[in-house]
């Protein structure tokens, strides 16, 4: 009888354990911290860019949601976003974005969210400087 | 002889470059258009995603407009939910965009004031390879030197072939409801 108990005491103490675990991993996951992830690949802006362009498909199953470290020569600063060389639009979580000018180089890591046709860019977002050079 | 041929040289250079700034001017842009879709059912957890990186180009001579949405940029609360989206609903690796062309019907740039005047687009939003026609009323207005344009409209998963589990079915609502909010400055 006493063990009876101490089975079923175990069986709904389990239970609200999962429960509690299942919940926390449907509704609370994290999302990714790309400031602390590693870039799987570093490559110059030009580069990066003519992957896209040459090979749209291609570069997309290759870098799309990757992190990747860029380097290049701001060409635009405005708001929260930095062009590089004229093809890399690189978006900044607005308390990451730098106080850079124009002409500079830079470079930056962040995830490469794909290719837009109509601005002819290759977009970054979530980016952090990774060093700075004049 | 020579100095003829240098002018024209010159009057060719001139005319380039009038015929440049002339056709630059009529192009109104935003790179940081916000893009939102909601298919939310009450009691359940809200589907809603954000994405402020959208691209919107219109042409105020031929009153062309067309848009990009990179779907990798839309913005979950729930980041399981981005990748539920990402991976099974959308398939962004292969799909990695959604583009809208179109046209502002009636539209004329030089009548816009500050006041919100009512304009009607019309256009095709192209997704996982399905094209869905769309005609919904935008309310557009003139902000210093921006245009502004806002609006909404509907589409269902099943205009671009998307199947929804039937174990997630009462979760998502039928209409997806999209709502736009750009600023468009002249490039």
């Amino acid at each position: 009888m006493k063990r009876n108990k101490i089975i079923i005491l175990t069986l709904i103490i389990l239970v609200f354990v999962v429960g509690g675990l299942v919940y926390n991993y449907t509704f609370n996951t994290k999302h990714r911290n790309i400031s602390v992830e590693e870039a799987t690949v570093s490559m110059s802006a030009e580069n990066l860019y003519n992957h896209f362009y040459n090979n749209e498909k291609l570069a997309t199953t290759k870098y799309l949601d990757k992190v990747i470290e860029i380097e290049g020569k701001i060409t635009s600063v405005e708001n929260n976003e930095i062009i590089l060389n004229d093809k890399i639009q690189v978006s900044f979580n607005i308390d990451k974005m730098p106080k850079v000018a124009e002409q500079i180089l830079l470079t930056i890591k962040g995830r490469c969210v794909g290719y837009d046709e109509l601005l002819e860019v290759v977009k970054i977002d979530q980016a952090t400087v990774i060093n700075k050079q004049n | 002889m020579k100095n003829t041929k240098s002018l024209l040289a010159l009057l060719l250079i001139i005319t380039t470059f009038i015929v440049n700034t002339l056709g630059a001017q009529t192009k109104y842009i935003d790179k940081k258009g916000n893009l939102t879709f909601e298919a939310s059912e009450e009691l359940f957890e809200p589907v809603k995603a954000t994405n402020a990186s959208v691209t919107v180009i219109l042409n105020t001579e031929t009153n062309d407009i067309a848009s990009l949405a990179l779907i990798k940029s839309f913005r979950f609360k729930n980041s399981l939910m981005e990748e539920h989206f990402n991976e099974n609903y959308i398939e962004s690796e292969t799909y990695p965009k959604a583009t809208f062309k179109g046209k502002l019907l009636d539209f004329n740039f030089s009548d816009l004031t500050e006041n919100i005047t009512e304009v009607i687009v019309d256009g095709k939003i192209e997704l996982r390879g399905k094209e869905k026609q769309i005609r919904t009323t935008l309310n557009t207005k003139k902000s210093n030197d921006s245009i502004i344009i806002q609006g909404s409209f509907t589409v269902t998963p099943a205009d671009f072939d998307i199947e929804i589990p039937s174990i997630v079915k009462n979760k998502i609502a039928k209409e997806i409801v999209v709502t736009l909010d750009f600023k468009l400055t002249k490039k």
